[in-house]
C-alpha cells in the first residue's frame, strides 16, 4: 500500500469521527436551542402583549378614578334635573371628556350611564361612530358593573357599535350630594362612568405578529371563541375548549403544551389576560420539525465541507511536506542508482526530510566524486596520467564517428619504445617506470597542449590525443590531417625528442622508438583494424632497424601474418623435436687441439626446411618462447657434452648462448644448475655466453647472476666483444673467464691494420686480466696466423669447422685433432 | 403602555385650573374689605362703555372689575367651575337664566332693589321662562354674518355662504364655539327650525358643521377692536352678533352685516346678580345706574345694540333707531327665531352632535 493511501486511511477516520461527534453535539444543542428560542419567542410575545394589555388596563383603572373625581363630572352626575344637566352641564362635561380623550386618544368612547342603564352622556373621538342605542341596560359591561357593586369593572368584548374588540372599563359613581344631602347620609349610586378603549395595537399585534415562520397569536374568551384571529390562520372556534384550562394552568410557563390544535400538532402557550380572556401563542410542530430538518441539513453540510476542507488541506500539507519529498527522494535515489549523480533534490525544507535530502545530495556528491575518480582511474594510466587503452578506444570511436560524419581523415601513430623490455629487465621496473614518465613528458611536449581529462565529457571537436596502451606502447591520434605527410613529420619529431639522452638514477640512457602510422579511412575503417595495422607498421619499423617510423602498407600485414605463423610453428617445434643443436668446434690456436664447441640452435621446419636463427630467434625473443627454448638448449648441450665424455676421449667445453631475456625473466643459475644435475656434467665443461649489452643494461643483476654461475663452477664468456661498449673498465667487475672477439673485427683483421692492432690490444689486455680470448669467424689462414701470432688463445670459425651435428663432433673427437693442425 | 405626557398635561391643566380658581376666590373674598369696594362683572368684552364705568365708579366709590368670556358655553364653564362664586354680576343670555336660577346661583331682583326697572319694556321679561324677578334685560340683537364687502366676490346672503364656503373663503371663516348658535344656524341653513329636536335634522346639521370645519379659521369669537381679524382681512366672513358688526365698522367701513335669508337668531341678554355675591346691594346700585335712561342710551350707542330701556330709546337719535342692523325689519325678525327651552334629551342630542362636530 502506498504511503499516500495509508495516510488517507488514517486521516479520514481521524477527521470524520470527531467531526461526526461534534456535528451530533452541535445538532443536538442547536436543535434544543432553536426549540427553546422558539418557545421563548412564543412566551416573549405573550408576555409582551399581556404586559401591554395589563398596562393599558392598569392605566385605564387609574384614569377612570381620576376622571370620576373630576369636579365637573361629579357635578354633572349629581345634577338630577335633566334639563339643568343637559342644558347647563352637558356641554362643559363633554368638553371635559374631550380633554380626557385628547390626553388618551385610544379612549375613543367615554360615557356616563345612569343607574338604569340609560346612556346619559357619550363622548366619542370618532365622529363616524354611531350610537346604536342609548339604553345600555343589556350591555355586558353594564351588567358587570351592576354586579360588581362599588368596584371597578374591566372587560374586553366586541363593541356592538363598531364590532371591534375594545377594553371596557367601568366605574360606579357613588356620591353624596353635599349641597343637598345632610352629612352622614350614605352615598348613592348616581351612575357609571365607562371608558371604551381601543385595542388596535393589541389587535394588530395579535393578528399580525408571527412567531418564527408559521406561529401565531390568538385571543379567545373562556369558551374558546377566538376574539382576535391571526391574519394568517383561520382558527376554528371549537378546537380550543379542552385545552384552555390545561394551557392556562400549566405549571411551567417556559414549557408549551403540545396538543393537536386547529388540525395540526402544535405547541401552545398561553396566559389569562382578564377573567374571560386568554392570550395564546401557537407554534405548529411542523415548524420545529422544519427547523430541525434545516439544522440537520446545514450541520451535515458544514460537517461535509469541514471534513473535505480539513482532509484536503491535511492531505495536501502532508503531500507537500512528506509524500512529495519522499517521492522526490525516491526518484533521486533511483537516479543515483542509475548513475545520474547530477540530480538536485530541490528540497530546501528545514525539517528531517530536508536533512535527508541534503544527505542524499551529499551522498550523490561523494558518489559523483568517487565515480569521477573511478572513471579517471578507469580511463587513465596511473603511472603516466595519460589516457589508457579504454579511454583511447572510446575516444577513437568518437574520432572515427566524427571523421566519418565530416568526411575527414586522421592518423593513428603506434609508438613502441625500442628494447624497452631489455631496459626494464636490466635496470629494474622502477627505473623503467621513471623512464616511461620521462618518455611521456617528451611525447606530450611534441603534441599540442591538451588536457586529456577534460575530454572525458565530450569529443565533439577531436584534438591530438596521446594514450598509453600499456607497457611501452603509446598511441597518438592526429585528427583532421590536411596531408599525409603530417603524421610522418610528427613521428619524426617524436623520434627526435626521444633520441636525446635520458638521465635517470645517475645513469644516462639512450632510448629510441619505432612508430607505425595508419590513416583513416585508407588503412582501416574500424578502430581495431587501424590499431592492428599501425602495430604491424611499427613492427616493420622495428624490423627495419628500429628508431624509425613506417607508414602502413598492405604488404606489411602479410609479413606480420608470416611472423605470427612462424611463432606458432616455433611453439610446436619445441614439442615436435624440430629443434636441434649444431656444434662449432673451437681449437687451441697453438696446438690445434679441439678444446670446446659452441652450441648453435638449428630449426628444421618440416615444410620449409632449415630456418635460419636470424629469422626465428627474434620471434622467439618477442614471443617469450626463448625461455623454454633456452632451457632446452642448456639441457641438451649438457646432456650431449656428457655423452661425449667417453673414456679415452678428450673432454671439451660446451658453450651455450644465454639471451638477455633469459637473464631478465629466469634465474639462469638455477636453470643451469638443474641441467648440470640432470646430465651430471662437470660444470667445468659448460660455459655460458652472454653479450656485452646484457651485462651493461643491468650491471647489478648481471654481477649477481654471473657470480652465482661462477659459484656453480660454470665458465662465463663475454660474447660479441667489440660491438658494444667494449670497455675494459667494466670487465674486471664481472667474473668473466673468456672473451670472444666479434667476427666483425676478425673478418678484416688482415686488411685493416687498426683492427689487427685493436685485436692485439684486446688479447694483451685480456691476458693481463687473466681472460681467455676466443676469436670468432676465423675463415682464412692469414687470420689464424695473425691471431696465433698475437697470442689469441682459441680459434673458432669456418677455417676450422662449420657447425657440426653432434655425431660428427663425436667422430671429430675421436680423431682428437683437426686436419689443419 | 403608559403615555405619561398626556396624563401629565391633564394634571398640569387641572393644577392650573386650581390656581385660577384660588385666585378668583381670593379676589371675591377680598372685595368687601377693600376701599373702594369691588364689583365683579362676568361679561362679554366690549359690552360696557368704559366712560360709563368710570362715571359709576366715581359716583359710588366702586372699583368695577370685568371678567370677560368668549362664548355663552365658556361662561357656563366658568360658572360651573366656581359654582357661581367670585362674581357679583353675570351677563346671561336669556335661555340660560332659568337654568342658572334653578341651579340656585341667582339672587332675586325687582323694582324694590332697582327702581329704574320701571323704564324697561316688560315684554322682554316674557321672552324666556323664569326671567321674572331674576333678570334685568340688557340688550337684544340678532345673530348674522359680518363680512368684508371688499373681499367677497358676491355679497353674502345665506348661511350656506359660510357653511359651504366658496373656495376663496376657505380658511377665512370665523365661527362661534356655541352649540346653540352654531348648530342652530346650521339648522336654519338647512331650512329647519333653530330649535329642532329631530334627530335626523340635528344629524344633518352636525354633518354640515363637520364638513365646514376644515375651512374654518377659528371658532373663537373674533375680537371687536382694530386688531380684529375681520379688520385685517384674515377673516372675510364670520358669524357675529349684530352690534358687534357695527362696532367693527368703526374700524373698517367695508365690513357689512347681514341676517341671512334663512333667518337668524334673536337674542336677549340679561344681567343677573349672583346668590353668592357679597355685594348684592352694590350690584343693584350698578343695575339701577345702568338703567338710568341717559346712561342706558349712552351704553346703547356704545355697543350698537337695541336697548330694552324705553326711557333710553327716547333719548337715542333717529339714525340709531332706524339702523336696520340694530333694529331689524319685521321681515327679518319674522324669519328669525328666539331659542326656546327644549326637552332635556333633545338638548343632550344637540350637545353631543355639536361636540362631535367640533371635536
Amino acid at each position: 500500500m502506498k504511503l499516500r493511501t495509508k495516510i488517507l486511511l488514517l486521516l479520514i477516520p481521524l477527521i470524520i469521527l470527531p467531526m461526526l461527534a461534534m456535528g451530533w453535539i452541535a445538532y443536538s444543542e442547536l436543535n434544543e436551542k432553536s426549540k427553546q428560542t422558539a418557545f421563548a419567542e412564543m412566551q416573549a410575545s405573550i408576555d409582551h402583549l399581556a404586559g401591554h394589555l395589563g398596562l393599558e388596563v392598569e392605566t385605564a383603572l387609574a384614569n377612570i378614578e381620576l376622571f370620576a373625581n373630576h369636579t365637573l363630572i361629579k357635578k354633572y352626575i349629581l345634577t338630577s334635573d335633566e334639563e339643568e344637566r343637559y342644558t347647563l352641564l352637558q356641554a362643559p362635561a363633554l368638553r371635559v371628556l374631550a380633554s380626557f380623550q385628547d390626553a388618551f386618544p385610544n379612549y375613543y368612547e367615554i360615557r356616563i350611564l345612569l343607574p338604569d342603564g340609560y346612556e346619559d352622556i357619550r363622548r366619542t373621538s370618532v365622529s363616524s361612530l354611531d350610537n346604536l342605542t342609548e339604553e345600555e341596560d343589556e350591555n355586558p359591561l353594564f351588567m358587570a358593573m351592576r354586579q360588581a357593586g362599588d368596584s371597578v369593572s374591566s372587560m374586553i368584548f366586541h363593541n356592538p357599535d363598531n364590532g371591534e374588540l375594545a377594553l371596557f372599563v367601568g366605574k360606579p359613581l357613588i356620591l353624596r350630594d353635599a349641597a343637598i344631602d345632610p352629612t352622614g347620609t350614605a352615598p348613592v349610586l348616581r351612575g357609571y362612568l365607562a371608558l371604551t378603549i381601543g385595542l388596535e395595537e393589541l389587535v394588530s399585534h395579535v393578528s399580525s405578529d408571527v412567531i418564527g415562520k408559521s406561529g401565531y397569536l390568538l385571543v379567545t374568551d373562556r369558551q374558546g371563541n377566538p376574539l382576535i384571529q391571526p391574519e394568517t390562520v383561520a382558527v376554528e372556534k371549537t378546537v380550543l375548549r379542552d385545552t384552555l384550562d390545561t394551557i392556562a394552568g400549566r405549571p411551567s410557563r417556559d414549557k408549551p403544551v403540545k396538543t393537536v390544535f386547529n388540525g395540526h400538532s402544535s405547541f401552545i402557550t398561553g396566559i389569562t389576560l382578564l377573567e374571560n380572556l386568554y392570550l395564546l401563542a401557537v407554534l405548529p410542530e411542523q415548524e420545529i420539525t422544519d427547523i430541525r430538518y434545516k439544522l440537520a441539513l446545514s450541520v451535515v453540510a458544514i460537517m461535509l465541507v469541514t471534513i473535505l476542507v480539513t482532509a484536503g488541506t491535511l492531505f495536501l500539507v502532508l503531500q507537500r511536506l512528506v509524500i512529495n519529498p519522499i517521492h522526490r527522494l525516491g526518484v533521486l535515489a533511483r537516479e543515483i542508482g542509475r548513475g545520474n549523480l547530477d540530480m538536485e533534490s530541490g528540497l530546501n525544507s528545514n525539517d528531517e526530510i530536508g536533512t535527508l535530502a541534503m544527505a542524499f545530495e551529499d551522498m550523490s556528491g561523494s558518489l559523483r566524486k568517487s565515480d569521477e575518480q573511478i572513471r579517471y582511474v578507469a580511463y587513465h594510466d596511473t603511472l603516466t596520467g595519460l589516457p589508457n587503452r579504454a579511454m583511447f578506444q572510446e575516444y577513437l570511436s568518437h574520432v572515427i564517428a566524427h571523421a566519418r560524419r565530416n568526411q575527414k581523415q586522421f592518423a593513428l601513430l603506434f609508438l613502441d619504445i625500442d628494447d624497452f623490455k631489455r631496459i626494464n629487465d636490466t635496470l629494474g621496473h622502477e627505473t623503467g617506470d621513471l623512464l616511461l614518465q620521462e618518455i611521456t613528458e617528451r611525447l606530450a611536449k611534441c603534441l599540442r597542449d591538451t588536457d586529456y581529462v577534460a575530454r572525458m565529457g565530450g569529443f565533439d571537436d577531436p584534438d591530438e590525443f596521446l594514450a598509453r596502451l600499456g607497457g611501452d606502447e603509446f598511441i597518438i591520434l592526429l585528427p583532421d590531417i590536411s596531408n599525409q605527410h603530417a603524421p610522418g613529420a610528427l613521428a619524426h619529431r617524436l623520434i627526435e625528442a626521444l633520441s636525446q639522452p635520458v638521465s635517470l638514477s645517475d645513469h644516462e640512457f639512450y632510448v629510441s622508438a619505432s612508430i607505425g602510422i595508419t590513416l583513416y579511412p585508407a588503412d582501416g575503417k574500424q578502430g581495431s583494424e587501424l590499431v592492428k595495422n599501425a602495430d604491424v607498421a611499427m613492427y616493420h619499423a622495428k624490423e627495419l632497424g628500429k628508431n624509425n617510423y613506417q607508414y602502413y602498407l598492405e604488404s606489411m600485414n602479410t609479413l606480420a601474418h608470416e611472423r605470427l605463423a612462424l611463432e606458432n610453428k616455433l611453439r610446436r617445434a619445441l614439442e615436435n623435436d624440430e629443434l636441434c643443436l649444431y656444434y662449432q668446434p673451437q681449437v687451441d690456436a697453438t696446438s690445434g687441439r679441439i678444446v670446446g664447441v659452441e652450441a648453435l640452435l638449428r630449426w628444421f621446419e618440416p615444410d620449409q626446411g632449415l630456418i635460419p636463427p636470424d629469422t626465428f630467434i627474434p620471434v622467439a625473443e618477442n614471443s617469450g618462447l626463448i625461455l623454454p627454448i633456452g632451457e632446452w638448449v642448456i639441457k641438451e648441450a649438457c646432456r650431449q657434452n656428457k655423452a661425449w665424455q667417453k673414456p679415452g676421449l678428450e673432454k671439451i667445453v660446451v658453450s651455450v648462448n644465454v639471451s638477455g631475456i633469459q637473464f631478465a625473466r629466469q634465474n639462469v643459475p638455477d636453470v643451469i644448475d638443474a641441467a648440470l644435475r640432470e646430465s651430471r656434467l662437470d660444470p667445468r665443461y659448460l660455459e655460458a655466453e652472454i653479450t656485452e649489452s646484457v651485462i651493461m643494461s643491468q650491471p647489478d643483476r648481471a654481477v649477481e647472476q654471473l657470480s652465482a654461475l661462477k659459484e656453480l663452477g660454470v665458465g662465463i664468456a663475454l660474447d660479441d666483444f667489440g660491438t658494444g661498449y667494449s670497455s675494459f673498465s667494466y670487465l674486471h667487475r664481472f667474473p668473466i673467464d673468456t672473451l670472444k672477439i666479434d667476427r666483425s673485427f676478425i673478418s678484416d683483421i688482415c686488411k685493416i691494420t687498426e683492427h689487427a692492432e685493436i685485436v692485439a690490444a684486446i688479447i694483451a689486455m685480456s691476458h693481463i686480466l687473466k681472460l681467455r680470448v676466443i676469436a670468432e669467424g676465423v675463415e682464412a689462414e692469414e687470420q689464424l696466423n695473425l691471431l696465433a701470432d698475437k697470442g689469441c688463445d682459441v680459434i673458432q670459425g669456418y677455417l676450422i669447422s662449420r657447425p657440426l651435428p653432434a655425431e660428427e663432433v663425436t667422430q671429430l673427437l675421436a680423431k682428437a685433432t683437426l686436419k689443419t693442425l | 403602555m403608559i403615555r405619561s405626557t398626556p396624563l401629565l398635561c391633564l394634571f398640569k391643566s387641572m393644577a392650573g385650573l386650581f390656581v385660577f380658581v384660588a385666585s378668583v376666590a381670593f379676589a371675591a373674598e377680598s372685595a368687601p374689605h377693600s376701599n373702594p369696594r369691588d364689583l365683579v362683572l362676568l361679561n362679554w368684552s366690549e359690552y360696557l362703555d368704559p366712560d360709563l364705568v368710570a362715571k359709576f365708579e366715581q359716583q359710588f366709590n366702586v372699583k368695577l372689575r370685568e371678567v370677560y368670556f368668549e362664548s355663552d358655553d365658556l361662561r357656563d364653564d366658568r360658572m360651573l367651575e366656581t359654582d357661581g362664586k367670585g362674581y357679583d354680576l353675570v351677563l346671561v343670555n336669556g335661555i340660560m337664566v332659568d337654568v342658572y336660577r334653578k341651579r340656585g346661583w341667582l339672587s332675586p331682583v325687582g323694582e324694590a332693589q332697582i327702581p329704574n326697572l320701571k323704564h324697561i319694556d316688560s315684554h322682554w321679561l316674557d321672552a324666556f321662562p323664569g326671567l321674572e324677578g331674576y333678570a334685568v334685560p340688557y340688550f337684544w340683537g340678532t345673530m348674522g354674518i359680518a363680512y368684508r364687502k371688499d373681499l367677497v366676490q358676491t355679497p353674502l346672503s345665506s348661511w350656506m355662504d359660510i357653511l359651504q364656503p366658496a373656495e376663496y373663503l376657505h380658511g377665512r371663516i370665523g365661527m362661534v364655539e356655541n352649540s346653540r348658535d352654531a348648530l342652530g344656524m346650521a339648522l336654519k341653513a338647512l331650512g329647519y327650525s333653530a330649535n329642532s329636536t329631530d334627530a335626523k335634522q340635528i344629524k344633518a346639521a352636525e354633518q354640515l358643521l363637520l364638513a365646514q370645519k376644515p375651512h374654518v379659521k377659528t371658532y373663537t369669537y373674533i375680537a371687536l377692536n382694530e386688531e380684529s381679524a375681520l379688520v385685517s382681512g384674515d377673516i372675510i366672513a364670520a358669524m357675529l352678533y349684530s352690534g358687534d358688526a357695527l362696532m367693527l365698522q368703526e374700524h373698517h367701513q367695508e365690513i357689512a352685516y347681514v341676517v341671512p335669508s334663512e333667518g337668524g337668531n334673536i337674542w336677549v341678554d340679561y344681567l343677573v346678580v349672583l346668590e353668592n355675591s357679597k355685594n348684592k346691594e352694590l350690584a343693584w346700585t350698578f343695575l339701577n345706574f345702568l338703567n338710568e335712561p341717559e346712561n342706558a342710551a349712552q351704553l346703547a350707542e356704545f355697543v350698537y345694540y337695541a336697548t330694552p330701556n324705553k326711557g333710553a330709546e327716547k333719548l337715542l337719535p333717529a339714525g340709531f333707531l332706524e339702523d336696520p342692523v340694530i333694529y331689524p325689519s319685521q321681515a327679518v325678525l319674522s324669519r328669525s327665531e328666539f331659542y326656546k327651552p327644549l326637552p332635556p334629551r333633545a338638548v343632550k342630542r344637540r350637545n353631543i352632535a355639536f361636540s362631535r362636530a367640533l371635536q
